[in-house]
């Protein structure tokens, strides 16, 4: 039971990071790996405007909208005039990801922060007790999750995404513009991402070395479910994020082997169904 | 991935004399510097006595051995690895837990088997890797490194977790006082910098000497494998993996050689300094160590192994010393240093995507049509058009 619960509440939590990854694969062909970052940005942020003061809801505002914003900078200056170019995207962006890391570092150092819970105590759950910053940060993300989808599937800006991301040339013939879509993509899911940093930070730990595992992960579900594939990335993530907790419960000193199923994940799926199992076969 | 680049891996000459005339040059400024660069090494001691500075060179000739190896996979065959640290790492840890369970066996005999199990890794990575492409390679690659370190981390007993594990068998020790001693010095310093070091410190010197001699080999190795006729069929694989393969490559065969040769090169690397720096750490197995790799080779310019191994003693010069003189800002926070890099690297990439060393060297070969640089295409490659 305790894995049922704290899975399902993992799971939402790393599909919102996983949703953005994809969705900006699916889009623009871009494989971002400064995409962890964007959940450090936010973590980070968050804390930051704490430690000045603020109340933790704005900090939390301010730290989707860091994430954000870093997700606009990041496409218009880095990976627009380069956009085409898939390894050299994949370069920039790693370079990114470690060029936020050092500047991390160089602010708040190596030492590990936590942010305070936007509520404190636990429940109880189905007989198992949780703490309620794990609960809260799990429903909220369901329900994130749950909108962008809806968004995606029913609204006109919807279409527009999927449209893009069904045939670049095709969309720009109806009149959509993929390069705007692909702006607006990429801030929605560092955003996202951004969400997910702050949810998480009160029970996780703030280093400058965060960004990897959620990227890890991220990856690991979007290789699962195939790359640019919406169901199969929120399908992937339910996998992953119940592995994730079964590990670190039932496994000894499982908290740290976690990464370790991850990249086992990664390396079976690639060698078994390259293409993932609901993605469709590219190329 | 169609790739269409007009900048072909043979000299395919755009006016028809013009071409092989410029090729012709540019091979003699590649030999002149490949003459000349060792000699000046071989030098160097001569006319620097400055102990940090030595030490610092000798650090760059290893990273030159990281850079040309991670070459001789990504940027010929266009598989580009973002996890070259796992490669390095494997065999600077290799080395540095035989010096701590089994102190019996010698250095030499240490380097063989470090590089034996990271070219083992290469083989159990290369494997399910020799499908992928791109981002899925790229992925796989980075997060099979921060496996790695987790590894480190649920055997930190053995590997000293975060702490990394120190007392690493030194490549030697010691100082050769007395008549030896001062021998020595002159023959290595000359006389004109030998002033009362108190004997030969053989630390410095031998580290020095021994990085450089197995970079020579190994840079020269790389070479000659990447300039000869195995090295064309690697950068067709690049270009074209079908048509390659229609041609009769037999790519799984030259894949995961590459793989293998690279991860077995950087094995080597990896654990001679391991014993040149006399311990080992995470630093050695994290992303940033492959990345500062990608940073150098893409300064350098990838696909011509003498691209990156200029880069690497650029970028580890001013890392390891220049920057530390240039401001203290640089000493209190080191990362700033990766992170300037970084920024670079991002810069470079805008700006003059094929690397610094493959334009200047057609400079000095001589003006005429880019498809005569050595440097190859890497990260022009791939491009998303139907």
């Amino acid at each position: 039971m305790d894995v049922l619960v704290q899975g399902a509440l993992t799971s939402a939590v790393i599909a919102l990071v996983a949703i953005g990854f994809s969705l900006v694969y699916g889009v623009g062909g871009i494989v971002n790996l400064a995409h962890g970052s964007f959940f450090m940005i936010g973590a980070y942020s968050a804390f930051a405007a704490t430690e000045a003061g603020a109340p933790l809801v704005v900090a939390a505002v301010i730290g989707i909208l860091a994430a954000m914003l870093g997700g606009i900078l990041l496409e218009r200056l880095v990976i627009a005039p380069i956009r085409h170019q898939e390894v050299a995207v994949l370069i920039a962006t790693l370079a990114v990801a470690i060029l936020v890391q050092s500047g991390v570092q160089f602010f708040y150092g190596g030492l590990e922060r936590q942010l305070p819970g936007f509520v404190s105590g636990s429940v109880s759950v189905f007989g198992v007790g949780i703490q309620q910053t794990r609960l809260l940060a799990g429903l909220v993300a369901l329900v994130t999750i749950v909108g962008v989808l809806l968004v995606l599937s029913k609204s006109p800006a919807g279409r527009m995404v999927r449209a893009v991301a069904e045939d670049e040339e095709a969309s720009v013939l109806i009149g959509v513009r993929p390069e705007r879509v692909t702006l607006y993509v990429l801030a929605i899911g560092a955003g996202l991402a951004g969400l997910a940093g702050v949810l998480t930070a009160p029970y996780g730990v703030l280093t400058p070395t965060m960004w990897l595992l959620p990227l890890t992960q991220a990856f690991a579900i979007v290789i699962l479910g195939g790359l640019g594939s919406i169901q199969g990335t929120v399908l992937a993530s339910v996998v992953v994020g119940f592995l994730d907790r079964f590990v670190a419960f039932n496994v000894k000193d499982g908290d740290i082997k976690v990464g370790l199923v991850t990249v086992a994940v990664i390396l079976a799926t690639l060698i078994l169904r390259p293409q993932g199992f609901l993605g469709k076969v590219v190329r | 991935m169609t790739e269409t680049d007009e900048k072909a891996p043979a000299p395919v000459p755009a006016g028809p004399s013009t071409g092989a005339k410029l090729g012709k040059r540019l091979l003699k400024v590649n030999v002149i510097l490949l003459i000349l660069l060792p000699i000046a090494l071989l030098y160097f001691p001569r006319f620097v006595d400055n102990t940090t500075l030595l030490q610092v060179v000798a650090t760059a000739n290893i990273f030159v051995m990281f850079a040309a190896s991670w070459d001789i996979l990504s940027g010929y065959t266009g598989q580009v690895n973002f996890g070259h640290a796992a490669f390095i790492g494997f065999g600077a840890y290799t080395v540095a837990l035989l010096s701590k369970y089994q102190p019996a066996v010698n250095n030499e005999l240490a380097l063989l088997i470090g590089t034996s199990t990271a070219a083992l890794l290469g083989i159990a990575i290369g494997v399910p890797c020799l499908r992928l492409k791109g981002p899925y390679l790229a992925l796989a690659t980075l997060s099979v490194a921060g496996a790695l370190v987790q590894l480190t981390f649920i055997f930190k007993s053995q590997t000293g977790g975060e702490d990394g594990l120190a007392n690493v068998s030194a490549v030697t020790e010691g100082t050769i006082t007395g008549p030896l001693g001062e021998k020595l010095s002159e023959l290595v310093l000359g006389p004109l910098t030998y002033a009362g070091l108190g004997g030969f410190d053989q630390y410095i010197y031998v580290s020095y000497f021994v990085t450089l001699a197995v970079m020579i080999l190994m840079v020269g190795g790389l070479m000659a494998l990447g300039y000869g006729k195995r090295g064309l069929v690697l950068r067709s694989i690049q270009q074209d993996e079908l048509a390659a393969e229609a041609a009769g490559v037999p790519l799984t065969r030259y894949k995961l050689a590459a793989f293998v040769l690279s991860a077995a090169c950087a094995g080597l690397a990896g654990g001679l300094y391991a014993q040149v720096r006399g311990t080992v750490a995470l630093d050695l197995l994290a992303v940033d160590l492959s990345l500062l790799v990608i940073i150098i080779a893409a300064f350098g310019g990838a696909g011509s192994i003498i691209g990156p191994a200029l880069g690497a003693y650029a970028v580890i010069l001013l890392q390891g010393y220049y920057l530390d003189r240039a401001s203290t800002l640089f000493v209190e926070h080191p990362e700033l240093k990766l992170g300037s890099f970084s920024l670079l690297l991002i810069i470079v990439l805008l700006v003059q995507p094929r690397g610094l060393v493959p334009p200047l060297l057609q400079r000095l070969g001589g003006k005429g049509s880019p498809s005569q640089a050595a440097g190859a295409t890497m990260v022009e490659s791939g491009g998303a058009k139907p």
